[in-house]
């Protein structure tokens, strides 16, 4: 099994600072976290080098917890390898891990914006 | 730009005791020509497109090492770590030519290890692959 996991740190600190209603706020980035694991799931299919299929259709996510979610490739030996060597397919390297890395300026923008909008209310 | 980053992380993994020699990847590289147990850096960070000292500095540069130790020695758990705890080390940089050339500092923000296929007994036939999160700094 390859997984890869996307989860959101200080919260403590930023409900410190939000003095109301911190219920919305833990449900607006919880959003974001979802809303973030969905495009990685959604990019490293893309990506992924397909013979069979077997590899793209095992792509999935599942949230762990609140603002922790996981996206990963089960029941697929090769998923792992594939994801770092792949001499035949040179542009689906990375597949998983890389569109993990990818993802992280637009999880900042969406984490920011979140916290915007919410100050608004 | 792009190699001297690379470099200065071959540079200092070639000093882990062990270890035959660093190599940069390229697709050309012919990896069973080797002698093991042998290390390769290679980028994902399109770092061609990375031109100015600015830019240099705002970038997170994705790197992976693979590290390829020999088969069915204790060292095929041990050399990956190896490698890992020398990365955590400061590596200077130099960036431009002369007489514009700079010297910057990088350093890891994140590195972690992966065996290559997931199996356990099959570690010494695949090697590792050693994630890093570098950031050059003033």
């Amino acid at each position: 099994m390859l997984d890869i996991t996307l989860k959101l740190e200080g919260l403590d600190e930023l409900i410190e600072k939000w003095d109301k209603r911190p219920e919305l706020l833990i449900k607006a980035l919880d959003f974001v976290v979802k809303k973030n694991a969905e495009e990685i799931r959604a990019k490293a299919k893309a990506r992924a080098p397909v013979l069979t299929g077997t590899l793209r259709r095992s792509i999935d996510k599942e949230p762990l917890a609140t603002m922790l979610y996981a996206v990963f490739s089960d029941n697929v030996p090769y998923a792992r390898l594939r994801n770092y060597v792949n001499n035949l397919h040179p542009e689906t390297v990375g597949y998983l891990t890389k569109t993990l890395f990818e993802q992280r300026e637009q999880f900042m923008r969406d984490i920011e914006e979140a916290v915007r909008e919410l100050k608004k209310l | 730009m792009k190699i001297n980053l690379l470099q200065a992380i071959v540079d200092a993994i070639e000093d882990v005791t062990g270890l035959s020699g660093a190599l940069l990847y390229s697709p050309e590289l012919d990896l069973n020509a080797q002698t093991k147990p042998f290390a390769v850096v290679r980028s994902l960070t399109d770092m061609e497109k990375i031109v100015t000292f600015d830019e240099a500095k705002e970038t997170e540069y994705y790197i992976w090492i693979y590290a390829y130790p020999i088969a069915n020695e204790y060292q095929a758990i041990s050399l990956p770590e190896d490698i890992k705890n020398t990365l955590f080390s400061e590596l200077t940089v130099t960036i431009g030519e002369e007489p514009n050339q700079k010297t910057y500092k990088s350093k890891p923000l994140d590195i972690t290890v992966n065996r290559l296929n997931g199996m356990d007994n099959d570690l010494e036939k695949y090697g590792s692959v050693i994630t890093c999160i570098y950031k050059i700094y003033s």
